[in-house]
């Protein structure tokens, strides 16, 4: 009977958890975008660590990855995995480079309308910028019991087809990204999570080369 | 209750049943355009075989299944959600499958395998000019 009773107890706390999201009104959420954003304007440059967890529907299994991200406003980006496999996503203004331990391919992102998007994803989840306007999302801000988190519902075809929302949750002084949670429309969910982040530091032009 | 348990600790077992799961960098070459991702595969003792394609930043390709000389794809990508692709997908993942526990080189028609000194698995399908290429990553897990 009392290992029923710690079961339910279990339960109800999870539940409680899974349930303490407040969405906030529009004219919270305004606020705490605007100061996202502000933030995010104030970022010259970042660099991170990241692990990135794929959790898997159909195999009921984690996959685990990490690696090291560099980002310089206004829209150079690398985002680097180094463990269990190598792997490199560069944006520099208009092109794209993607490099593998057998591949590398050259991307131009004007005349590729998916890779814009991905590019636009990529960069505005590791900024939190363009939030509040956000013409590929519709936004929703919620507060939980871990902080404040957007959850952003695609609204363009191509996007739609793969995600069925994208979660950013931001650090307690919303300052910064602190996890990335995409949810596709497969059930299969990914979560991205930025440690060590440091702002304003000089970041060796180099490592944004697309040749 | 009694019976309620003994369901939850036999769930509970079956979820322990040991799969070995294997990961893959795939690089996929087709007519000059190169594809990259990562592949994992399990297989239970029943030697049935899940297994997906992602991405490296997460996003889901597809899935497949394999049993009894077939294979399955589901949860194709919108963009490689085409009839003829998932025909294709089928049959060289079936050629693949049957012949990945062998580990060794077979050619069946169109198709073959190579198991090559570095540890690389290359499977060719030479009708439509397709090249698979698995590069094990460096660990094996217990689920």
């Amino acid at each position: 009977m009392r290992k029923v009773l710690i079961i339910l107890f279990t339960l109800h706390c999870s539940l409680f958890t899974a349930w303490s999201q407040i969405k906030l009104t529009a004219e919270q959420q305004k606020e705490i975008l605007e100061k996202v954003d502000k933030s995010a304007s104030a970022a010259s440059s970042m660099q991170c660590d990241f692990t990135q967890t794929k959790k898997m529907k159909l195999l009921s299994k984690e996959m685990l990855s990490k690696g090291v991200m560099y980002f310089k406003r206004p829209d150079k980006l690398r985002w680097q995995y180094t463990t269990p496999y190598d792997y490199t996503f560069i944006l520099n203004g208009d092109k794209v480079q993607l490099k593998s331990a057998k591949s590398t391919k050259n991307i131009d992102v004007q005349g590729n309308k998916m890779f814009r998007q991905i590019s636009n994803i990529i960069l505005n989840s590791v900024t939190g910028g363009n939030l509040k306007s956000s013409s590929d999302f519709n936004v929703e801000v919620y507060k939980s019991v871990e902080g404040y988190f957007a959850r952003m519902y695609p609204k363009k075809k191509e996007l739609k087809q793969i995600y069925q929302a994208i979660e950013i949750y931001f650090n307690p002084s919303l300052t910064m990204i602190s996890t990335v949670k995409m949810i596709e429309k497969t059930g299969d969910v990914t979560i991205v999570k930025l440690t060590n982040s440091k702002t304003g530091v000089a970041i060796d032009e180099k490592l944004f080369k697309v040749n | 209750m009694r019976s309620c348990l003994r369901l939850i600790s036999l769930l509970l077992l079956l979820w322990q049943t040991p799969c070995m799961a294997q990961e893959y960098n795939l690089l996929m070459q087709v007519r000059g355009q190169e594809i990259t991702g990562i592949c994992v595969i399990n297989t239970t003792p029943e030697n049935e075989v899940v297994g997906t394609v992602v991405s490296e930043f997460g996003v889901k390709a597809f899935d497949f299944t394999y049993a009894n000389g077939k294979a399955k794809v589901l949860n194709v990508i919108a963009m490689l959600d085409k009839w003829y692709i998932r025909k294709v997908l089928r049959k060289d993942l079936a050629f693949i499958l049957e012949n990945l526990p062998q580990g060794q080189d077979a050619v069946k028609k169109k198709r073959s395998i190579s198991f090559l000194p570095n540890g690389d698995i290359e499977m060719k399908n030479r009708r439509f000019n397709i090249r698979y290429t698995f590069s094990p990553m460096n660990h094996e897990t217990d689920q």
